[in-house]
């Protein structure tokens, strides 16, 4: 028994580690960085980069949740041969490394080898605009989207919409009026999950979008532009603005969840 | 209202359903069968949840075997009652009528009906979860019949309610069946619930049904020696030659009198039940349960009359 209860406190132990190795950095950077943080959430150049990139996510995670939905709800309720080919396709995007990512989509949307021509011809532009930069991204993080609303559909039991479509309702209604308010919970962590990755996100931009053209001026990703404080100035200049970005998205976070809580106690009531 | 199933046949993984034929007509139509015999099955194939692989189901008249479930005229209850949780009990039973676009007063009037009708005015602003299992029902009920469906489907109704609520819902579901004038086909395996029900019981094996027919014969006669093996567990299905008959013989416990005939045995267990006693009986190697209101004791030799039975065709 003592010699279980030894082993048990070595295993919890363990798994402290590892929250140690979470914290760790964030530590360090938090002491290098210090009173930092506030001159850099001051400087202009920087809010505009958190600026472009909350608008990006924000975009990219919208969208999809908007084409996730549909995705989610046909991966958890139908069933045909080969669709562990489509199970595994939908996970590629978070197995590749980035930057390969950011290939694949200036190919696709902005070269001759795929649409880039037609929507040349359309004035739309991929390389270093809002639209390549949302486009690289949601590449990335929709699956995330896809996979939380499809695990979330997979716990309403089916009878509930047999029950549902013999009282009358055609299968549309069902989805809108029972299954989207079922899951509300689940699409709004599918988006947040999905809107993190995003804003993490710093590989694929490097190819797509180092700079995004908006209106007169460039901006460039919060992501880019703490590459570049690194390489141009140096460590301690990007661990003043790393601090301050960790510092805006963790308070996003903090909003996120107390809406996220709010909203759960009062569907209990 | 009428239910044709003609040459119906589904088959999922290694699982066949049918060929099924089967005719329910305005009544209580119980079908029983084991787990796993496809019983669910047939049922949600007439709901429209899966599309059959041949074969027609026809509903008054009309052929539904490829419309959507909403289409079917058919109201489906499941065993869980599927009260939708994340709406009140108001807005649950009106769902049916708003996702046909009913117009508000019409809607209103409807919903306070069937309320009334079945005593559960006092819940419509309540949340399905704060529901003891009796008011679930009721609301499911409601639901379902203010839809106007008049065939209603029931996946083991009874199966999650206490004992007290079981019969008060078996009243309330024969009351209504009369009231609405409604076909219903019940799924279950219990045969108390069968028998309490049921103008006529349907019995299902292996994905085939093996009886459609009255009660009576069924828990009296059975047709052969599966249906006899299910219909109870402690009924006998024995050997004729312990009568010195040719075939099999279905004898219930009751028929079996301790104490008086011919026939000697000894006694190898005894099982309490609230009525009386089950005694399982040895004779010359056969076994036989028999009713009795005695407990003797085990290892005890019996003499017994069989005072009725029924040969099983071959």
């Amino acid at each position: 028994m003592i010699m279980e209860n030894v082993s048990f406190k070595i295993t919890i132990f363990l798994g402290f580690i590892l929250l140690l190795f979470y914290i760790f950095p964030i530590l360090v950077l938090t002491k290098v960085a210090s009173l930092s943080v506030f001159h850099a959430i001051r400087s202009p150049s920087f809010l505009e980069a958190i600026e472009v990139t909350i608008i990006m996510a924000t975009i990219a995670s919208v969208i999809s949740v908007i084409f996730g939905i549909p995705l989610g709800y046909f991966m958890a309720r139908y069933d045909f041969r080969g669709k562990y080919v489509i199970d595994a396709l939908l996970d590629v995007p978070i197995m590749i490394p980035h930057i390969v990512v950011g290939i694949m989509i200036v190919l696709a949307f902005a070269s001759s080898y795929g649409l880039g021509p037609i929507l040349a011809r359309l004035g739309v532009s991929f390389i270093d605009t809002l639209w390549g930069a949302v486009a690289a991204v949601a590449y990335l993080s929709s699956t995330y989207t896809v996979r939380t609303i499809e695990t979330a559909i997979r716990m309403i039991n089916p009878d509930i919409e047999l029950t549902a479509r013999t009282l009358g309702a055609s299968q549309s209604y069902v989805l809108l009026h029972l299954v989207i308010p079922y899951i509300r919970r689940a699409i709004a962590n599918g988006a947040m999950l999905s809107w993190s990755r995003s804003v993490s996100e710093a590989g694929a931009l490097f190819i797509v979008a180092y700079y995004i053209f908006m209106g007169k001026s460039t901006i460039m990703p919060a992501s880019v532009y703490i590459y570049e404080s690194y390489v141009g100035i140096g460590l301690t200049n990007a661990a003043m603005y790393s601090a301050a970005l960790i510092l805006v998205i963790f308070i996003i976070f903090v909003i996120y969840k107390a809406i996220i809580g709010i909203s759960h106690v009062a569907s209990h009531n | 209202m009428s239910l044709r199933i003609i040459e119906l046949e589904y088959q999922v993984q290694s699982f066949r359903l049918g060929p099924i034929n089967l005719t329910v007509n305005n009544e209580y139509f119980v079908l029983m069968g084991p787990t796993g015999s496809g019983k669910s099955t047939l049922l949600r194939l007439v709901a429209g949840a899966h599309r059959p692989r041949k074969g027609r189901i026809i509903i008054n008249g009309m052929d539904v075997t490829t419309l959507p479930p909403e289409k079917r005229g058919v109201s489906f209850v499941p065993q869980d009652y599927a009260l939708f949780s994340i709406m009140s009990v108001r807005r649950n039973i009106e769902f049916g009528l708003r996702a046909r676009g009913y117009p508000r007063d019409h809607i209103d009037k409807a919903v306070s009906s069937i309320a009334s009708q079945l005593g559960i005015d006092g819940l419509l602003a309540r949340s399905p979860a704060t529901l003891s299992g009796g008011e679930r029902q009721k609301v499911a009920l409601a639901r379902a019949l203010v839809s106007g469906a008049k065939i209603l489907l029931l996946d083991e109704p009874l199966s999650m309610l206490d004992p007290h609520s079981r019969m008060e819902f078996m009243e309330l579901l024969k009351d209504v069946r009369r009231r609405y004038e409604l076909t219903i086909m019940h799924v279950t395996h219990d045969f108390e619930e069968a028998y309490s029900l049921a103008d006529r019981i349907g019995v299902i094996m292996g994905g085939q049904l093996r009886y459609v027919g009255d009660k009576e014969t069924l828990f009296n006669e059975p047709s052969d020696v599966d249906v006899a093996s299910f219909v109870g567990y402690r009924n006998n299905v024995v050997d004729g030659k312990v009568l010195g008959i040719d075939g099999l013989l279905f004898i219930r416990p009751e028929w079996i009198e301790l104490g008086t005939g011919v026939l000697e045995g000894t006694v190898i267990t005894v099982i309490d039940s609230l009525n009386g006693f089950y005694v399982e009986i040895s004779i010359n190697g056969n076994r036989l349960v028999a009713f009795s209101k005695r407990r003797p004791k085990v290892g005890e030799k019996v003499n017994i009359n069989i005072v009725k039975h029924h040969v099983i065709k071959k």
